[in-house]
């Protein structure tokens, strides 16, 4: 019994002393990292390039595996004398210390700022990251895609077509959100097949079919339509943007037949994508065609009458 | 409710139900239809197309093989042609095609909007086409007109009762005039239109269709072949055909702009000569032409060069000086320095009689980018003259320009107001100088 109370005891002091140190542990963060950040939080003027220096300097220290990590993403964010590459680099570097964490602040944290030098980077820290972590950063990404946050829809989408010029398996997932329930999420999947498109327009030919499947495809059946018998065509956004698409990827044959349909709400902005798609003796045909000068009128009857119109028989 | 119903009550709701869907289903749009005998099949526009441009009429779907319709054209109007060789058929196609419309919902109101009959008149040994409309359907049942056989043989001027003269009258139409045929045109706004109208047609000598380009789209093409077509001679002939010939002044400006795009890249002198034509005021009431115009002609006295503009090129320029539009003053003044010592005369006249304080002002600015021993001259002259203290500030900067820091001094001397005073001491004093 009494053996008994002195094991107590002797487990009762570990104990203790494993719990002193874990206190000391955690409070004893390297002091530029804790100065940096407090900076962060404070009203200094420079308290930015402040704050960005102490980073530097804990750095330059011996830093346990989190705090590296974090002075790493802080100085990825608040560096703004820093190149982007650095920047993506050492946000990668602070992904790879602490994946779970930094992942996923790179997602939902700073690729939503507003600056378009940290969005660059953070997408380049992604793409690093993407060699060794495809799945989690793979299902983080189509999460947000599918997702109810307009802004994290976008920001997705537009890392996505950025992956997908080096993953081709990420093309399935793009076709699967094209046809997702909610109209936001297809039209981000379309911005990022023109995201693709900028980076690898050869990649993003294979959308091709299903591009043109969102501009002229025929439309569903609903019952509530049943009245005018048309049926819920794609959102007139998502159809605009697949135009844009084509344009960015070098569609031209493919504008020229949406052009050519003048029953179409697209014109308009196939002109404008073959504009980005630039000109080929085809194109200037094509557009030259559309500007030919009325006819006359059939058997000298005044088309005038009609401005901008022209009088075709066709009995 | 359903619960307290027998069996018999249910099934009677159930097949009212049934036929109640299947009306509304039968008296929604037609998406589609084809007319068998024309070979031509209507389709319905994108219903995104209305909302956004405003678009009415159907889409040629399939289209007859020996006619000069294309597939997509967007048809707006179905126009059927009735020959008449006596009263009898004339006054049938007249009635035919100036009956009012009247849907089953109107009941007892007539639609008139589209009641009208374009006639095939022969007068004095030509052909000509008088559209008979009853513009005041509450004033007029009749279009005013009298025949014998298939001529007009008296045309009634009005009703003591309308203010409006009879549609007859009012389009023209007179005794005498032969009516060779009766053309109804027909407004296709849906597919049911359309159907409606060509079986209406079907005892029709010829049918026709008009076709229509959007004005949007027109524009947005105009603008494309402006930013691809540098390389095309056929893109600048039909850019030039519509800054010239075209009525709606926004496609004429689109042309004109994208004409704009296309000057760096000539290596004619087309453009240069209908440039010119559009510069001048009295050839070009349109102001955004005439400022387009004048960017070209800065645009191709780089390109080109000075020697590609003639003694009426200078001239034409000159004139573009007293513009009512500064824009074009301005433009003009930047035209005359590119082309040198041959404007100085032209600048002379604009410093010391121009209409304006501001093309004297653009004047002297353009004398100082000559520069030489005779642009001095003529800015010392106009130093010694000039009364308005902007102008004596434009031409002393101009003089400092061209070397005129010994002038400036001497003008120093003159007791000129404080303030150009103090700015003319700085331009001298000022290491450029």
């Amino acid at each position: 019994m009494k053996c008994k109370g002195q094991a107590l005891k002797g487990f009762q002091g570990v104990c203790a002393l494993a719990a002193l140190a874990l206190i000391f542990g955690c409070g004893q963060q390297n002091e530029s990292l804790t100065e940096a950040k407090s900076l962060l939080k404070s009203e200094k003027r420079n308290r930015i390039e402040l704050a960005a220096n102490q980073l530097k300097q804990a750095l330059e220290a011996e830093l346990t595996s989190r705090d590296e990590a974090e002075a790493r993403y802080l100085l990825g964010y608040y560096g703004i004398n820093l190149a982007v590459e650095k920047r993506a680099e050492l946000f990668s570097e602070a992904a790879r210390l602490e994946p779970r964490r930094y992942e996923d602040s790179l997602i939902h944290e700073a690729l939503r700022d507003q600056d378009s030098d940290i969005r660059e980077a953070v997408r380049a820290a992604l793409a690093e990251r993407y060699e060794s972590r495809k799945e989690p950063i793979r299902r983080a990404l189509m999460d947000a895609l599918k997702g109810k946050d307009n802004r994290a829809r976008a920001d997705a989408a537009w890392v996505l077509g950025y992956l997908a010029a080096q993953d081709s398996a990420l093309k399935d997932g793009i076709k699967q959100a094209l046809t997702h329930k909610r109209m936001e999420t297809r039209l981000n999947a379309v911005a990022a097949i023109e995201e693709l498109a900028q980076h690898n327009p050869e990649a993003a030919r294979s959308f091709i079919p299903e591009l043109l499947e969102k501009i002229d495809g025929k439309p569903k059946r609903v019952w509530w339509k049943v009245w005018d018998r048309e049926g819920e065509r794609e959102a007139p956004e998502t159809r605009a943007l697949s135009v844009r698409a084509l344009g960015t990827m070098g569609a031209v044959d493919e504008l020229l037949g949406v052009l050519r349909n003048k029953g179409s709400s697209l014109r308009a902005d196939a002109l404008q994508a073959l504009i980005a798609a630039g000109g080929s003796e085809t194109t200037i045909d094509a557009l030259l065609d559309l500007l030919q000068e009325e006819s006359g009128g059939a058997d000298g009857w005044n088309s005038s009458r009609r401005d901008g119109q022209t009088l075709t028989q066709v009995r | 409710m359903i619960k307290g119903l027998t069996t018999i009550q249910r099934a009677g709701w159930i097949y009212a139900a049934v036929l109640l869907t299947a009306a509304l289903a039968g008296c929604g749009e037609l998406n589609e239809w084809k007319d068998e005998r024309l070979g031509l099949t209507a389709e319905r526009l994108d219903p995104q197309l209305e909302d956004r441009w405003g678009a009415k009429g159907v889409a040629a779907a399939q289209v007859p093989p020996s006619s000069d319709l294309e597939q997509g054209d967007l048809i707006t109007h179905l126009a059927a042609r009735y020959p008449v060789s006596t009263q009898g058929e004339l006054e049938a196609a007249l009635k035919r095609a100036m009956a009012p419309q009247k849907r089953f919902w109107h009941i007892g109101a007539e639609d008139r909007s589209d009641a009208s009959a374009l006639l095939e008149i022969e007068r004095n040994g030509e052909t000509i086409y008088i559209e008979l409309a009853a513009r005041k359907p509450s004033e007029w049942n009749t279009h005013g007109a009298a025949f014998s056989g298939t001529q007009v043989s008296s045309v009634r001027a009005g009703y003591e009762s309308s203010q409006s003269l009879s549609p007859a009258e009012a389009a023209g139409l007179a005794p005498g005039d032969r009516v060779a045929a009766v053309i109804d045109e027909e407004a296709v706004e849906s597919v049911k239109a359309f159907k409606k109208a060509a079986e209406r047609a079907q005892n029709a000598a010829q049918i026709y269709v008009y076709t229509r380009e959007l004005a949007g789209v027109k524009i947005e093409a105009i603008h494309a072949v402006g930013q691809l077509g540098a390389d095309s001679p056929e893109a600048l002939d039909r850019l030039l055909a519509i800054m010239e010939r075209e009525k709606d002044p926004a496609v004429r400006r689109t042309a004109a702009r994208a004409l704009e795009a296309l000057a760096p890249s000539q290596k004619d002198k087309r453009l240069l000569e209908a440039a010119l034509r559009r510069l001048n005021e009295a050839n070009e009431p349109d102001v955004e032409i005439r400022r387009s115009a004048a960017s070209m002609i800065e645009s191709l006295s780089k390109t080109l060069g000075a020697n590609a503009f003639d003694e009426n090129a200078v001239a034409s320029a000159a004139e573009a000086m007293n513009d009512s539009d500064p824009g074009v003053q301005l433009k003009a003044g930047v035209i005359l320095s590119r082309l040198g010592e041959r404007s100085l005369p032209a600048l002379r006249s604009a410093l010391n009689a121009g209409e304006s304080l501001r093309v004297q002002d653009i004047a002297a600015s353009a004398l100082g980018d000559i520069g030489g021993n005779e642009a001095r001259r003529e800015l010392i002259n106009a130093l010694r003259t000039a009364e308005d203290v902007t102008l004596q500030l434009t031409i002393a900067t101009a003089l400092a320009k061209v070397g005129g820091t010994q002038q400036l001094r001497a003008f120093l001397q003159t007791s000129p107001s404080p303030g150009v005073e103090e700015f003319v001491r700085q331009l001298v004093e000022s290491p450029d100088s």
